[in-house]
């Protein structure tokens, strides 16, 4: 009698979770999951200036993924009627940045419209638009333009920063992506210099996956004087500042130029403001008998592709916490007779 | 007492790593936890995190308790230490139950004593203490550990198909791995009620851990398990093969795990050099990999189905385990957690059981040179070297423990 009462109640748990479960996944997977909402086209942009672009009306919950293709950094505000929102800050697992080149080449934004909604974006581009794309360590104040210099023609990069405040020698990276294996004839070369201030270093760095690292080529110091111009090349079996790099057959990403301020510079001992306007040419890269020019050019007017991403995130009814539910309490039913089977069994 | 003078020991040690460190004691969860909570994201709701719920909410809620980089440690230490204490001590019965009590103690010493000689790594500081920073400091493998062991207890000695199932279940929904142990389970609990018990308890403890996020967002936590299966490869000889020589480091802002896989896949282009959303130079071979690691673990059921014998099952369960871990795409040092024990426990040699620790120990110091700066001009060498020699190691013991049950079936017979 116990037996078939058992049986009874392990069939119908068994049941009732069965159904449950195929009900729940019937309705789970109605939500239209694989539906994205698509916009693309070409916004123009001006330095300095205010650029915005209207969504269509959002649903609660949504998430909006916001790609520009260009160098040039770009500030994004969103707002909703008179609210402003925040975008997800731009960080990676907690770090402020890693040399992966869809950071850097592609502008990325995220935000979720917590309400229903008409939004609108916002953009104003905070550097023009040059070859590299830029990213910034520490605390600093970013100004780049184009200028002729001893008939160069040159990028003109100024950092400032506070001295008191941040770290010593908050850096910039501009950064130009690449996709080469090293041959023998490899050369970065071109002009650098100091127009005015006092830099802590300025570097060639080169992002080597074969190796997995980061070599990098002091091609400016400490000490060098203001109106100094000097021509730089680095080669496959150059020597880096920790005594590596010979990157000879290496698959390499990234060629970057990285710019530091020492905040303990001895131009600067009695000044509250740390600088750097530190000139660059167009940067050479040869490799394989094959030659890229990478002009110093700086554009504060530009056309930028976006693409716009609206994903809707799934929200579950009532009904589907009354099928959880009956999931559990055919679960229960099962374990309650495993379970007396197992007694009567000791 | 004496898991609990080596618990208060290995404690102490952290402590005054953790002071030292002033901050991050290498790789941590810190920052990441810090990131979500600023943003104020649910983990598995608002994004796909980087562990199954059990693996990350308990390290999350220390978090949330704690009021700094360094209270966090200890808390993490504390629980780490304790799970690590208590996996010994498992681990003691269930060889004591196969075996015999000095068996037990031999492993026990051999696993105990690594996160200790892993401190006297040549590098002091970093996630390159890379063994004694897996066990203690920073990754959450000493609790799914736990959980393995504790699984491997209920099969091997309490011969409990509820409490093993139960137990798989739990270390399914920390680090995903313990789930193989279900294979030698089944293989043991033969009879049709005793394998529906087993197989009833795994579902069941995975589902009610899962059913919050189950039912909040299906797509989302779908996401977290398809998002790991679908990783590059990295540190194994098919990252060779492929050519992709960095290690598994999630590089994605973390914005994007904010969107469901498929509608990342829609906004983001896969990269060769790209580890958390990898093109495959040679696409063939992922799926080759995961048919590799099916057999593997068809062939460990086959092996192990007609035997009942405790030692069998031992073996069995670290065949099995690391059967998977040979084809697996990726290996993080991590994965040392629960390598070592489980290897350490099936062989029956001591001599054995101390040439594959130390052999671990000595690729983990290689793994620590790799990533150092000093090393950059013989990290491809040393890199490939490190991985070849440890598959190779793994190899022997998979044909070891093949051979051996192989030879015990034929004996059966």
């Amino acid at each position: 009698m116990l037996i078939n009462k058992l049986k009874l109640v392990f069939i119908s748990g068994l049941l009732l979770t069965l159904v449950s479960t195929a009900t729940f996944t019937v309705d789970v997977f109605s939500f239209p999951y694989g539906e994205t909402e698509y916009y693309s086209g070409v916004i123009e942009m001006e330095y300095g200036k205010e650029s915005s672009l209207i969504l269509p009306e959002l649903k609660p919950s949504d998430r909006v993924f916001i790609s520009l293709h260009t160098t040039a950094s770009v500030d994004l505000m969103i707002s909703t009627g008179s609210n402003v929102i925040a975008t997800a800050p731009f960080e990676i697992e907690g770090r402020p940045h890693v040399f992966v080149d869809y950071l850097v080449v592609t502008k990325r934004y995220l935000f979720i419209a917590e309400e229903a909604g008409d939004y609108a974006l916002y953009f104003t581009p905070s550097t023009p638009k040059t070859p590299y794309s830029l990213v910034k360590s520490g605390d600093l104040n970013i100004t780049i333009s184009q200028t002729t210099f001893n008939g160069h023609k040159m990028l003109n990069v100024t950092l400032s920063s506070f001295k008191n405040m941040g770290e010593r020698f908050p850096k910039i990276f501009l950064i130009y992506p690449v996709s080469v294996t090293v041959k023998e004839d490899f050369e970065v070369s071109g002009f650098i210099g100091l127009l005015k201030g006092g830099v802590g270093m300025v570097t060639i760095d080169i992002v080597d996956e074969t190796d997995y690292a980061f070599y990098s080529y002091l091609i400016l110091e400490f000490f060098v004087k203001e109106g100094t111009l000097r021509f730089f090349e680095v080669n496959a079996t150059s020597e880096e500042m920790f005594g590596y790099g010979n990157i000879s057959g290496d698959d390499i990403s990234f060629i970057c130029i990285g710019m530091a301020l020492d905040k303990s510079h001895f131009a600067f001992e009695n000044e509250n403001i740390v600088y750097a306007s530190v000139l660059l040419g167009d940067l050479n890269i040869s490799n394989g008998g094959k030659l890229v020019k990478v002009d110093a050019e700086a554009h504060n007017v530009f056309s930028v592709p976006y693409e716009v991403y609206m994903f809707a995130k799934y929200r579950p009814s009532y009904y589907v916490y009354v099928l959880q539910s009956f999931t559990v309490i055919g679960l229960i039913m099962v374990g309650a007779v495993f379970f007396t089977r197992g007694k009567r069994k000791r | 007492m004496v898991l609990l003078t080596y618990s208060v020991i290995l404690t102490t040690i952290c402590i005054i790593e953790i002071l030292k460190a002033d901050g991050f004691c290498g790789w941590s969860l810190y920052p990441y936890f810090d990131y979500v909570s600023r943003v104020h994201a649910t983990p598995f709701i608002d994004f796909r995190s980087g562990y199954p719920p059990a693996g990350l909410i308990p390290y999350y809620l220390l978090f949330q308790f704690s009021d700094g980089v360094a209270s966090f440690q200890l808390y993490f230490t504390l629980v780490n230490v304790g799970a690590l204490a208590l996996s010994m001590f498992f681990i003691y019965l269930v060889l004591s139950s196969a075996y015999s009590k000095a068996n037990a103690m031999k492993s026990i010493v051999i696993i105990a004593s690594l996160p200790f000689i892993a401190m006297l790594s040549l590098y002091s500081h970093g996630w390159y203490k890379t063994l004694y920073g897996v066990y203690v400091l920073h990754s959450v493998e000493p609790l799914s550990l736990l959980f393995m062991t504790v699984g491997l207890y209920c099969m091997i000695v309490r011969r409990s198909p509820i409490l093993t199932g139960l137990f798989i279940g739990l270390g399914f929904m920390t680090k995903i791995y313990p789930i193989l142990l279900l294979i030698p389970a089944i293989a043991l609990f033969r009879s049709r009620s005793d394998a529906l018990e087993l197989l009833y308890a795994t579902f069941a403890s995975t589902f009610i851990i899962s059913l919050p996020f189950l039912i909040l967002d299906p797509f989302m936590y779908a996401t977290v398990f398809l998002h790991h299966a679908l990783r590059g490869p990295s540190n194994t000889i098919y990252a060779l093969i492929e050519g992709f020589y960095g290690h598994t480091g999630l590089l994605h802002p973390a914005f994007d795990q904010f969107l469901y896989h498929w509608q990342f896949v829609k906004a983001y282009i896969p990269r060769t050099n790209d580890h958390a959303f990898y093109l495959w130079k040679k696409p063939s071979l992922p799926i080759v990999l995961f048919i590799g690691q099916a057999t593997a673990l068809i062939a460990c059921y086959l092996l192990l189905r007609k035997h009942s014998n405790s030692r069998t099952f031992v073996k069995g369960s670290c065949l099995t385990i690391l059967s998977f871990v040979f084809f697996s795409k990726l290996y993080s040092p991590h994965f040392a957690a629960f390598i070592l024990p489980i290897v350490v426990i099936s062989l029956d040699k001591f001599i054995h059981k101390l040439l594959f620790g130390v052999s671990l120990y000595v690729m983990h110091e290689i793994q620590g040179l790799i990533w150092s700066r000093n090393f950059y001009d013989l990290r491809f060498p040393l890199f490939t070297s490190e991985v070849i020699i440890r598959s190779s190691a793994i190899l022997i013991v998979i044909a070891l423990l093949s051979y051996e049950l192989i030879k015990g079936s034929s004996n059966a017979n």
